[in-house]
């Protein structure tokens, strides 16, 4: 940028301080200060013929853009399905999180490993324990009403 | 104002009736402010059209911390200076002599609401000053527009350009020159 451009587009917006303003009207020409005179009128001007200006046929536009938007989705109708799926993704992610922990061996401080199992009485639950180091594994069960006495360890 | 946020917010939940008012309460100012860019009455209309098409798509980016025809403005400025961009592979002809570089197929007088009764010198001076506005280049235009008519700041018009601020502060001053050269004659009825 050419510093006197610069300088020159500020002086005409009245944003030179009034020594810079000074020292730079000092260096114009006759014409340049004649013109930059006139410059607010015709800015006024350029407002006033801007503020004039109609537009051709307004409800057409209206009617074309009507027409342009109910052709696509609303914002609303685009919005809310995609929340939706974003809903329905947290959801599984939250359901496989929960599947996997409940088949996957849960490790203990013990190192034991612990296996769970859904059972087909609602009231009962089965857990497996195995400690590797054992060389052995317990079933336990909870809340079978009783132990039939053929199955029973003597 | 407030029956405006109300339509916008209708708006945002699909209601085309509601942005159809919205439309209407802007439309004028925002065809004005393309055609002052373009001088080009089919290519202001259908950037006028895809502003609002535009903002319609991006309601739920509009967060109100500007009022909403700042909103509009910054959409159809944008539309306008990319269309400006796009048709750059075309020669053009910097104001250092002659007449800027003008489509002469193009359209260049607005529709203008005449007032009856009204002097003759004020018309003919406005005339005048489309004229010289015409002759300028798109992009000189431009940035007169945005800083007399819209009063963005030299920041704000070098982001809506893309340009730089130097860029803006030559195409300013060269379009101004070339203004106030082509005015000389009028300027004594100004």
């Amino acid at each position: 940028m050419k510093n006197s451009e610069s300088t020159f587009n500020r002086w005409l917006d009245g944003e030179l301080d009034e020594a810079k303003a000074r020292e730079f009207v000092a260096g114009l020409d006759e014409e340049t200060l004649r013109a930059a005179k006139a410059w607010p009128a015709m800015r006024e001007l350029l407002k006033e013929s801007a503020s004039r200006i109609s537009l051709p046929h307004p409800d057409f536009l209206n009617e074309q853009i009507r027409r342009e938007i109910e052709r696509k989705p609303a914002p609303a109708a685009v919005v809310f399905p995609l929340r939706h799926l974003l809903l329905a993704g947290a959801c599984c992610v939250a359901a496989a999180l929960a599947l996997t922990a409940f088949f996957l061996p849960v490790q203990n401080h013990a190192e034991t490993v612990v296996f769970m199992a859904e059972t087909a009485s609602p009231g009962s639950s089965a857990s497996a324990f195995q400690t590797p180091g054992a060389r052995g594994a317990v079933i336990w069960l909870e809340g079978m009403p009783y132990i039939p006495d053929e199955e029973r360890v003597q | 104002m407030d029956h405006e946020r109300e339509l916008l917010e209708r708006a945002r939940r699909g209601d085309t009736g509601a942005f159809d008012e919205i439309v209407t309460g802007h439309r004028t100012r925002i065809y004005a402010l393309v055609f002052q860019i373009l001088r080009n009455e089919d290519d202001a209309l259908d950037l006028t059209q895809d502003t609002f098409i535009r903002a319609w798509r991006s309601l739920d980016k509009f967060d109100g911390r500007h009022p909403f025809a700042t909103w509009l403005h910054r959409i159809a400025t944008n539309a306008a200076i990319d269309l400006i961009r796009r048709r750059q592979a075309r020669p053009q002809c910097e104001i250092t002599g002659g007449p800027m570089a003008v489509d002469p197929a193009s359209r260049t007088t607005p529709s203008v609401a005449e007032v009856p009764g009204e002097a003759l010198d004020r018309r003919d001076l406005r005339a005048i000053l489309d004229r010289a506005l015409a002759s300028l280049s798109p992009e000189h235009r431009a940035v007169v527009v945005l800083r007399e008519v819209e009063e963005l700041s030299y920041e704000e018009i070098a982001e809506r350009t893309k340009a730089s601020m130097g860029t803006v502060m030559s195409r300013l001053y060269y379009a101004r020159k070339h203004l106030q050269t082509l005015l000389k004659d009028a300027r004594e009825e100004f």
